[in-house]
């Protein structure tokens, strides 16, 4: 369960929302990528994926 | 439970979207049994875990405990036998005793070694990291044996990558070679 399956290199962006919703243990509604004041710097998630406009983070805890 | 951090999913849309609540709670049921599920594995693998230590130290100390007639060599050889089982990536295990007489380190017992260089693994006295456990009492963890301060360049014993010589990988490869 350690070794990844698909190595996506996160952004330091991603990490910290993803550190974010670890720590909340709570789910994380974004409606819109661009407008969202959890993502500052919506480059990143474009780098993985070109079409996301909105999403929702669920934490596995 | 609550100490497992899997990681997080992240559920992503082409268009910006609200989330109404009765859709959130459902993924998040969702969410949940995936990491239940993945909790059950992970307890399942740590309960197994400790089964195979528990057994393995059960079978020393019933073997401790016959040691008079089955041979303390024979122990010897099931201590280590089980640290290199329970410490997956471990490559070889010696187990050596100090031979006070000549002043050396005679290995007792070794596990992924060719069963003939046992006999050759003689370590002196002081020497490299075993010699620092020996002289201190303390575990000491060599996290890359080409950079610990306890090399011993100029080693001249039978073992020297034991000794964790500068270039000690080479020549344990060249010793393992050499005697094939």
């Amino acid at each position: 369960m350690e070794k990844s399956l698909f190595p996506i290199p996160l952004g330091s962006e991603e990490t910290n929302l993803i550190k974010t919703v670890l720590q909340s243990r709570h789910s994380m509604v974004i409606e819109d990528v661009q407008e969202s004041t959890y993502v500052i710097d919506p480059s990143p998630f474009k780098s993985q994926s070109s079409q996301m406009k909105s999403a929702l983070i669920l934490p596995w805890s | 439970m609550s100490d497992y951090r899997f990681g997080a999913a992240i559920l992503a849309f082409d268009a910006p979207r609200s989330f109404p609540p009765e859709e959130i709670v459902y993924v998040e049921l969702a969410s949940n049994q995936v990491a239940l599920a993945l909790k059950t594995v992970q307890q399942q693998l740590e309960i197994e875990a400790q089964l195979k230590e528990a057994k393995a130290l059960a079978e020393i100390e019933r073997a401790l405990s016959e040691s008079e007639s089955i041979g303390v060599d024979k122990v010897l050889q099931l201590i280590v036998n089980s640290a290199k089982e329970l410490i997956p990536k471990a490559d070889t295990v010696i187990l050596h005793l100090i031979d006070n007489e000549h002043q050396l380190l005679v290995p007792r017992a070794v596990a992924g070694f060719k069963e003939k260089t046992k006999r050759k693994l003689n370590m002196r006295l002081g020497e490299g990291v075993a010699g620092q456990v020996i002289a201190t009492g303390k575990m000491i963890t060599v996290a890359d044996v080409n950079r610990t301060p306890f090399s011993t360049p100029d080693c001249t014993c039978e073992i020297p990558f034991a000794c964790c010589g500068a270039d000690s990988k080479q020549r344990k490869k060249s010793w393992d070679d050499q005697h094939s």
